[in-house]
C-alpha cells in the first residue's frame, strides 16, 4: 500500500493534497468505469449474437482482452495520487503477429487480473467513486446555500437540490451543518481513493514474483573490465600476428603446389598441406570472432547484433534504440548475452522466431531477448543461461529470465551503463 | 595488370606480390599504410587496386576508408578490398561507390591463387565480385522483395554476386547458358530493374538485397 492509505487518517490531511489528488482520482474514475461497463457490455452482447461468425468471437476475445487497455490507463492514473509510474507487468512482445500476441496474453496471469479489476470498476467501484466524487459537491452547494438565496429566492424561499429553504435561517441552519460535513468530506474522498488505488496496485502493478519473473544473480564483481581487455588484446594478436602468417603460408604453399606440376607426388602433398592450412584459417577466423568480434570494437553493439543475426538460423528481429557508443565491458557483456542467448534459442527452445530488443534508459542499458518458442527454461538445470547470468553479474547487471511452460521465454539482461553505474 | 598492393604485413605482402607476378601481373607498388596507397595510386594510375581493410596507424578499417577516398577521386578505378571480416556495412558503403568494379573478399581467400587472380581480373575489367561466405548468409537471411524468387534464380543471382559470368553460372548450376539468361531475366523482373539501367543491373540486383539486408 502507498502513501495514499496511510495519510488518508491523518489530522493534517486537510493540509496536503490528498484529498483534491484523490477527489481528482474518483472523478475520473467513475466516467472510466462507466464507458467500460458499456463498452463490455456492447461487445459481450454483439458477440454473443454473432458468435456464428468469426467477428463475434474476435468480439467474445476482445473482451477477455480488455483489462489491458483499462490497465494501461489506470496504472497511469495512479499517477494522479503520486504514485510512479508503473511499468506494464506485460512481456514485452516487440512486432510478433496479432495471433501469438493474443495467445500470449491470453496465457499471463497479469492479463486476467487486469480483467478482474476491469469486472470490479464497471460494476461496484464506479458507482462508489460517482457517490464519492458528487458529496463534496453536494455539500458545496449547501454551503454555499446563503449566498444563493440571497441570489436567487423567490417569494416562497428557495429549492436547493430538492430540500426546501423557506427562510433565509433555515439557509444558514443548512450551511453551518454543511460545512462540518465538507470537512469530513475530504477524509471519505481519500479514504475511498485509497482504497481503489489500493485494488488497482493489487491487481495492475506487477510485484515480481509473479509470472515467474526469476532474478537469477545479483552481483557487484568489476573483474569484467580486465577480461574484457585481455579479450581484446589476445583478437588483435591472432588477427595481426597468426593470421597474417597463416594467410601467407597458404599462399607460398599454394604457389609451390603450382610449381610442383611436374612431380606429381610432391604436387600431392602440397595439395594437402594447403588444405590444412585454409581449413585451419577458416576455424581462426571463427575462432577470432568468438574472442572478440571487431564489428562490435568498430561500430558498436546495434552493428554488431545486426551481424550476429545474419549467422543466426532463426529469423530475429532487431529493435536498437541505443545512441553513441557504451563503454566497452558493456557493449562486449551485452552483445555476449545476445550471442549466448540466440544461440540457445535455435538449439533448444524448438522457435521460429526471436527478437532482440536494446535501448539505455538514463544509466541502464536493458536488452530483452525473446522466442516463441515452447518456453520451460529452467536455470537450475545449467542451461547456458546461468553462465551468461554470471558474465552480466559481473558488470553489476542482473539477468531476468521469464519463460513458462508453453512460452514465450523472454531473457532480459540489464547492465549500468552510465556514469554511476561504473 | 598493373597493380597497387596494400597490406601491412610484410609477409604476407611479399607473398602477395610473388604471387601477382606469377601469374604476369605488373605489381606497380606494395605500400603497408593507407596514406602510401593513396600518394602511390595518385601517381602511378594503375588498372586495379588489392587493398587491406585494417591498417595502420589506427588499425580499423583505414584500407576500406582509403578505397573509399580512392573511388571518389577516380570512380572507374577498379578496388579490391580485402577484409578479414565478412561485415556487411563495410561493403554496403563500399558498393555505394558507384557499384561496378569492385570487389570484397575475405582475405583467407588469397589462399587459393588461381581464384584471387581471377577475381582480381574480374574487378578490373569492371565486374563486382562479393565473397560468397557474405552472399550466402545474406541470402539465407532475405525476405522480401526477394521472398519471390525461385530457389533457382536464387542459386543464379547468388553466383553473379560472387562475379560468375552467364557461362560461369551455366557451368556451376549445369545448365545451358540461354537458361541462365532466362533466370537472369526473370531476377531483374522481380527485382523491378529495368533495361535501360543496362550494364549494371548485375551489380543493381545484388546492391537490392543487401540494402534491404542492411535496414
Amino acid at each position: 500500500m502507498g502513501e495514499g492509505g496511510m495519510t488518508w487518517r491523518s489530522p493534517r490531511l486537510l493540509r496536503t493534497s490528498v484529498p483534491w489528488r484523490g477527489w481528482l482520482y474518483v472523478a475520473t474514475g467513475a466516467p472510466l468505469g462507466l464507458v467500460t461497463l458499456a463498452v463490455t457490455l456492447v461487445l459481450t452482447g454483439l458477440g454473443v449474437l454473432l458468435s456464428p461468425v468469426a467477428v463475434g468471437l474476435a468480439m467474445l476475445v476482445s473482451v477477455g482482452l480488455a483489462g489491458l487497455p483499462v490497465g494501461a490507463v489506470e496504472r497511469r492514473r495512479l499517477r494522479l495520487l503520486g504514485d510512479a509510474v508503473a511499468p506494464s507487468p506485460h512481456r514485452p512482445l516487440p512486432r510478433v503477429d496479432v495471433r501469438s500476441w493474443v495467445r500470449t496474453r491470453l496465457r499471463e496471469t497479469v492479463t486476467w487480473r487486469e480483467l478482474g479489476y476491469t469486472m470490479l470498476l464497471a460494476t461496484g467501484l464506479w458507482p462508489l467513486d460517482y457517490v464519492t466524487a458528487a458529496v463534496p459537491l453536494v455539500l458545496l452547494v449547501f454551503v454555499a446555500s446563503p449566498l444563493l438565496y440571497a441570489l436567487f429566492a423567490g417569494p416562497g424561499g428557495l429549492v436547493v437540490l430538492g430540500v426546501d429553504l423557506p427562510t433565509p435561517g433555515s439557509a444558514l441552519i443548512s450551511a453551518a451543518v454543511a460545512a462540518p460535513l465538507l470537512v469530513l468530506s475530504a477524509y471519505l474522498v481519500a479514504a475511498v481513493s485509497a482504497l481503489h488505488a489500493a485494488l488497482a496496485r493489487m491487481l495492475l502493478v506487477s510485484n515480481e514474483t509473479d509470472d515467474r519473473v526469476m532474478e537469477l544473480v545479483r552481483s557487484s564483481g568489476r573483474m569484467l573490465d580486465a577480461f574484457d581487455a585481455e579479450r581484446r588484446r589476445i583478437e588483435r594478436d591472432l588477427h595481426d600476428g597468426t593470421q597474417q602468417r597463416l594467410v601467407a603460408l597458404a599462399v607460398m604453399l599454394d604457389m609451390a603446389r603450382m610449381r610442383a606440376g611436374d612431380t606429381p607426388e610432391l604436387a600431392e602433398m602440397l595439395t594437402r598441406a594447403h588444405g590444412e592450412a585454409t581449413t585451419t584459417l577458416a576455424e581462426l577466423r571463427e575462432l577470432v570472432q568468438g574472442i572478440h568480434p571487431h564489428v562490435l570494437t568498430e561500430r558498436g553493439l546495434p552493428a554488431a547484433v545486426a551481424e550476429l543475426v545474419t549467422r543466426s538460423p532463426l529469423t530475429v528481429d532487431v529493435r536498437m534504440r541505443i545512441a553513441g557508443r557504451l563503454p566497452s565491458a558493456v557493449e562486449s557483456t551485452a552483445f555476449f548475452a545476445v550471442s549466448e542467448a540466440l544461440s540457445n534459442i535455435a538449439k533448444h527452445a524448438d522457435a521460429d522466431r526471436a527478437w532482440v530488443d536494446g535501448r539505455t534508459n538514463g544509466s541502464v542499458l536493458t536488452v530483452e531477448i525473446g522466442d516463441t518458442g515452447r518456453g520451460g527454461v529452467d536455470p537450475a538445470k545449467g542451461s547456458g543461461v546461468r553462465g551468461l547470468a554470471d558474465r552480466v553479474a559481473a558488470v553489476g547487471g542482473r539477468v531476468k529470465l521469464s519463460s513458462p511452460r508453453g512460452g514465450p521465454t523472454v531473457l532480459c539482461v540489464e547492465i549500468p551503463c552510465g556514469p554511476e553505474g561504473r | 595488370m598493373r597493380i597497387v598492393l596494400a597490406e601491412d604485413s610484410g609477409l604476407l605482402r611479399e607473398s602477395l606480390v610473388s604471387l601477382l607476378s606469377h601469374f604476369g601481373h605488373d605489381v606497380l607498388a606494395a605500400v603497408g599504410t593507407a596514406a602510401e596507397l593513396i600518394t602511390v595510386v595518385r601517381r602511378d594510375r594503375p588498372d586495379v587496386v588489392v587493398t587491406d581493410v585494417r591498417m595502420p596507424p589506427g588499425f580499423t578499417n583505414e584500407g576500406l576508408r582509403a578505397a573509399i577516398q580512392l573511388r571518389g577521386d577516380h570512380p572507374t578505378l577498379p578496388v579490391l578490398v580485402l577484409s578479414q571480416h565478412t561485415d556487411t556495412e563495410s561493403l554496403t558503403e563500399l558498393l555505394a561507390t558507384g557499384g561496378a568494379g569492385v570487389g570484397y573478399l575475405l582475405k583467407d581467400r588469397v589462399a587459393n591463387g588461381e581464384r584471387f587472380v581471377a577475381a582480381v581480373r574480374e574487378v578490373a575489367g569492371g565486374g563486382t565480385v562479393i565473397d560468397q561466405d557474405i552472399v550466402r548468409r545474406l541470402i539465407a537471411h532475405r525476405r522480401d522483395p526477394l521472398g519471390e524468387l525461385s530457389n533457382r534464380e536464387m542459386d543464379v543471382l547468388r553466383l553473379m554476386a560472387e562475379g560468375h559470368s552467364n557461362a560461369g553460372i551455366g557451368q556451376a548450376l549445369v545448365i545451358s547458358e540461354v537458361t541462365v539468361s532466362k533466370h537472369i531475366g526473370a531476377v531483374f523482373a522481380k527485382l523491378g530493374l529495368h533495361a535501360d539501367d543496362a550494364g549494371h543491373r548485375r551489380v543493381l540486383a545484388v546492391l537490392a538485397y543487401l540494402r534491404g539486408q542492411t535496414r
